[in-house]
């Protein structure tokens, strides 16, 4: 590990284990991420994308979800060897999110302010004066107009907007290096989504921290990321710079997201949806999971998961095609 | 929630959907405690072995599991215990049959017309029903009993006015969901009467929803019963009711227990069944009144 | 905020006018005073009864009848005599209504400050050993009838085991017992609900944010959770209420406590109509006062409640 390395993901699997069987959530991801550096996860909904956000800030689900295997090296130290305080500690301090849903982030019966503040003091002794300031300071940070006002208010006073620009302020309030977004415009329209994107580049050229940005949008990825990452059931399927990604797909499934595939065999519109269900992860066939929705399937995908292909430097993919091309 | 939900982490939704098709599943105990409970009542003079009001005086005290002839013994008057837990069951299905009947009637027709009628109508009545809902319903059935004197029918309206208010503001509230529907709007159009619109289009649909509250009031139209008879503000003293036998059994707690022992257990297991029973018939018909209670 | 409380209180002052005027109908309603008062000269001649009739304005229109008693009840505290003791009702009242509150504190005190945090404890620990025993409590304490429950307790702690005094009030001991059956019902619904309700809280993302800002697991808990969940609660607190006084009127009467409760059933048996208006109107005033307090508690702890006026 380098010096600009902040994370180091190595083969982490987190399962669930529910009553019909363990659910391989996440199942052997692994990626490194630079200071500074913005990096994009995309996979539909059921890939193991926010379950993997979750491993990384130790929130897993419980009971029934569990991290069971990896190593999640944080700065030089195992995120998944600290023990509960100690990860506390980390969390908001090192490594902060902004959930899928901003709006319903907030509590509704605390002030702005006492969400804010607490976040200084996260064993919850009395805020002093100073961190009030502060606090004022970080809403003016996100834009928020009549900050010492805003302090005093409660959610529900607010509009959407100001909620999430709110969350964001909470988000950033003790510079993290790791800044996880999980999808956090979903739920916004066209502008207020390019507003709160804008926001976060501005939060990240301010306090330069790292950003993993979850989403299935790959418009929001050609903005905001460095390098993009793909999750199909549980796995990374193909990594790459954004441009290497985008001009240059690997992956069967890479391709159909970004929807540069022929159509081969029946009349689908690939550029909306791909063909099959997404895989039952309590129930995996032995081979590529993606194989029985692949246009280009071939009898071994069937039998053996495809190994990790470089093709360049900082471009990896999973896929027996590549074998061939002598990757 | 709906985050891990989707995010191939099933693993509430996996446990929730086989708890839901465990639910489905008729739950066998309290339904054979209901069944018994309807046995018992209409078959009461059949299966009793004894006269529930008339003791012999020989067989007084006698403790329970000591012979067959009183398997749960008799009490001061050598009244035995069983036939009068028996009987007791008559009574108390008697009591709660009627009473659920008038407050569920009562509750519907105002509950429909409430959500029906809007505005001031639906104001006052519930007004009315919140007021009467929060209302103490032991210090209501006192008034009721004050008024109209002890007996068989003021236990039945005291306990009806208590159950009322709950069951119309359910259906009031699924009246509100159902008439701004499409087929509602129409028929008002074409002009049919309300009457008739409530009856042939809105009844139908707040049926589920009255199964449900229905069977989920049943356990507390039994308890009120056997709380007021137990005051004395039901049937005469002597009478068999599960209520009146365990105020019987405080004139000698000590050495005669089971007096007042028999008839509280039945109470409670009857109660948990329709609760339970109540809880299932939630859960299948109506999932979204889970919050209920 | 200042609205919401006057709206609040001007609503409990209508309910009492209300409840005043239907406890007074239905006293009228049971018959002619008069009669009840002449018990054993039913043949009082027709002057004696008139003048009794005048002396106590009994011969006046309805409506002045209800004025003049809420006039004298609002400015002497007077509401009447009792027609048995023929003492004051007033002062019957004073003698019983300390027990009352004594024992409806306690009860109080035990569902809420017990029932609630068990329920969310319950809901923290979900499937625990602690959840499941929880669990058990809420099933058998809202099927079993209080009065059972309290001659069983009688015969258990005070006849077997001799552990506690079970009848009638005075040291704290003489507490126990009583309190704890009432509490039983209320405290078994209110952990029932406190558990459903923080569940739904413990699922919410607020929560799973509190925890991605790093704060610890119990500010997280009983800081943001647990406030959140009480809110619902609340909207209970009068059916709840309603219960505690069903059962302090079947507590007061196995446990000999010298309260309203035992009061208002012996009014009820002997026809003592102005004591049965008395009490009900008394237990109506608690009643409604404490909806009020905990009405205006709601508005403090949920700032939506207050902006929604």
């Amino acid at each position: 590990m380098n010096n600009d390395t902040l994370l180091e993901v190595r083969d982490l699997q987190t399962h669930f284990f529910t009553r019909t069987g363990v659910v391989k959530a996440v199942d052997g991801v692994s990626f490194d991420l630079n200071r500074g550096e913005t990096l994009g996860i995309v996979g539909e909904s059921g890939s193991g994308k926010s379950m993997t956000a979750l491993s990384l800030m130790r929130l897993v689900p419980e009971p029934g979800g569990r991290t069971v295997g990896g190593s999640i090296m944080f700065d030089g130290e195992d995120l998944l060897l600290k023990g509960r305080d100690e990860m506390s500690d980390i969390r908001g301090r090192d490594i902060c999110m902004i959930l899928q849903d901003p709006m319903t982030s907030l509590n509704p019966v605390l002030s702005i302010g006492d969400q804010l503040i607490e976040t200084f003091r996260p064993d919850g002794r009395e805020a002093a004066k100073s961190l009030w300031d502060r606090g004022v300071e970080l809403l003016r940070k996100v834009r928020i107009p009549a900050a010492d006002i805003r302090m005093r208010a409660y959610p529900h006073q607010m509009s959407g907007g100001m909620r999430q620009r709110v969350v964001g302020a909470i988000a950033i309030s003790r510079s993290p290096k790791l800044l996880i977004a999980d999808e956090p415009t979903t739920s916004l329209d066209a502008t207020i989504q390019l507003q709160y994107l804008r926001l976060l580049k501005d939060i990240q050229e301010q306090t330069g921290a790292a950003i993993i940005f979850i989403t299935h949008d790959f418009g929001i990825v050609a903005r905001m990321c460095d390098r993009v990452a793909v999750m199909y059931g549980g796995k990374i399927v193909e990594i790459a710079d954004v441009s290497e990604l985008f001009y240059n797909p690997k992956h069967p499934y890479t391709e159909a997201l970004l929807g540069s595939v022929p159509d081969l065999e029946e009349d689908v519109d690939w550029l909306t949806s791909i063909s099959g269900q997404p895989p039952q992860l309590d129930n995996m066939p032995p081979g590529c999971s993606f194989e029985p929705r692949c246009p280009y399937a071939f009898e071994r995908c069937t039998e053996e998961y495809p190994r990790e292909f470089t093709i360049s430097d900082k471009h990896l993919a999973s896929c027996w095609r590549l074998d061939d091309a002598g990757c | 929630m709906t985050t891990l939900a989707e995010e191939g982490a099933p693993s509430r939704g996996i446990s929730a959907l086989i708890e839901q098709t465990r639910e489905l599943r008729v739950p066998w105990i309290p339904t054979t405690v209901i069944i018994v409970l309807v046995i018992l009542a209409v078959f009461a003079p059949v299966l009793a072995p004894h006269d529930p009001k008339v003791g012999s005086l020989l067989d007084a005290r006698t403790a329970p599991f000591q012979t067959w002839e009183y398997p749960l013994g008799t009490d001061f008057t050598g009244k035995d215990i069983l036939s009068r837990l028996i009987y007791g069951a008559r009574t108390s299905a008697f009591i709660s049959m009627f009473a659920l009947a008038a407050g569920v009637v009562v509750g519907t027709v105002l509950g429909l017309i409430s959500g029906y009628a809007g505005k001031w109508v639906d104001t006052i009545i519930m007004r009315i029903a919140d007021a009467t809902m929060g209302f103490p319903s032991i210090l209501l059935a006192m008034i009721i009993v004050a008024i109209v004197g002890q007996g068989l029918l003021p236990i039945i309206l005291a306990v009806a006015v208590s159950t009322w208010p709950r069951i119309a503001r359910m259906i009031r509230g699924e009246v509100l969901s159902v008439k701004d529907q499409d087929y509602v709007t129409l028929s008002k159009i074409a002009g049919v009467s309300p009457s008739v619109i409530i009856w042939r289009h809105v009844f139908p649909n707040v049926l589920n929803t009255l199964m449900v509250i229905t069977s989920l009031s049943v356990a507390g139209v039994i308890l009120t019963e056997a709380s007021l008879s137990f005051l004395g503000l039901g049937l005469p003293p002597g009478d068999p009711a599960w209520g009146i036998m365990v105020a019987e059994g405080r004139q000698s707690l000590v050495r005669m227990w089971w007096i007042s022992l028999f008839p509280g257990l039945i109470i409670t297991i009857v109660v948990m069944a329709f609760n339970f029973f109540g809880d299932w018939l939630r859960d299948t018909l109506d999932p979204k009144l889970r919050r209920v209670r | 905020m200042t609205r919401y409380i006057t709206r609040k209180v001007a609503e409990a002052i209508v309910t009492l006018l209300g409840l005043s005027l239907v406890v007074f109908s239905a006293v009228h309603l049971t018959g002619d005073p008069v009669r009840m008062l002449l018990p054993v000269r039913i043949d009082a001649p027709p002057e004696v009864y008139d003048q009794l009739k005048a002396e106590l304005g009994l011969d006046r229109p309805f409506m002045i009848q209800y004025l003049n008693f809420m006039r004298n009840l609002l400015t002497k505290g007077d509401f009447g005599r009792s027609v048995r003791s023929q003492k004051e009702a007033r002062h019957l009242l004073m003698e019983r209504i300390p027990a009352t509150i004594q024992l409806a504190a306690a009860g109080l005190f035990l569902s809420f400050v017990i029932g609630v945090p068990a329920g969310i404890l319950s809901a923290v620990k979900r499937d625990s050993l602690a959840d499941k025993i929880g669990k058990a409590v809420a099933i058998f304490g809202l099927a079993a009838p209080q009065f059972w429950v309290a001659i069983m307790a009688v015969i258990l702690f005070g006849a077997y085991l001799q552990w506690l005094p079970v009848y009638g009030a005075g040291g704290f001991t003489n507490l126990i017992l009583p309190a704890s059956v009432l509490a039983l019902g209320p405290l078994a619904a209110m952990m029932r609900l406190g558990r459903s309700s923080m569940l739904d809280i413990l699922d919410s993302e607020f929560i799973k944010f509190a925890r991605v800002k790093g704060l610890r697991e119990s500010i997280v808990i009983w800081k943001h959770g647990a406030r959140n969940a009480v809110i619902p609660l609340m909207t209970f607190a009068g059916l709840t209420l309603a219960a505690l006084m069903n059962g302090s009127i079947v507590v007061e009467q196995v446990f000999a406590w010298p309260g309203l409760g035992r009061m208002m059933i012996e009014g009820v048996i002997q026809r003592d109509m102005p004591l049965v208006q008395a009490t009900v109107l008394v237990s109506g005033f608690f009643y409604v006062t404490t909806a009020l307090i905990v009405d205006i508690m709601y508005g403090f702890a949920d700032p939506r409640i207050r902006d929604t006026n």
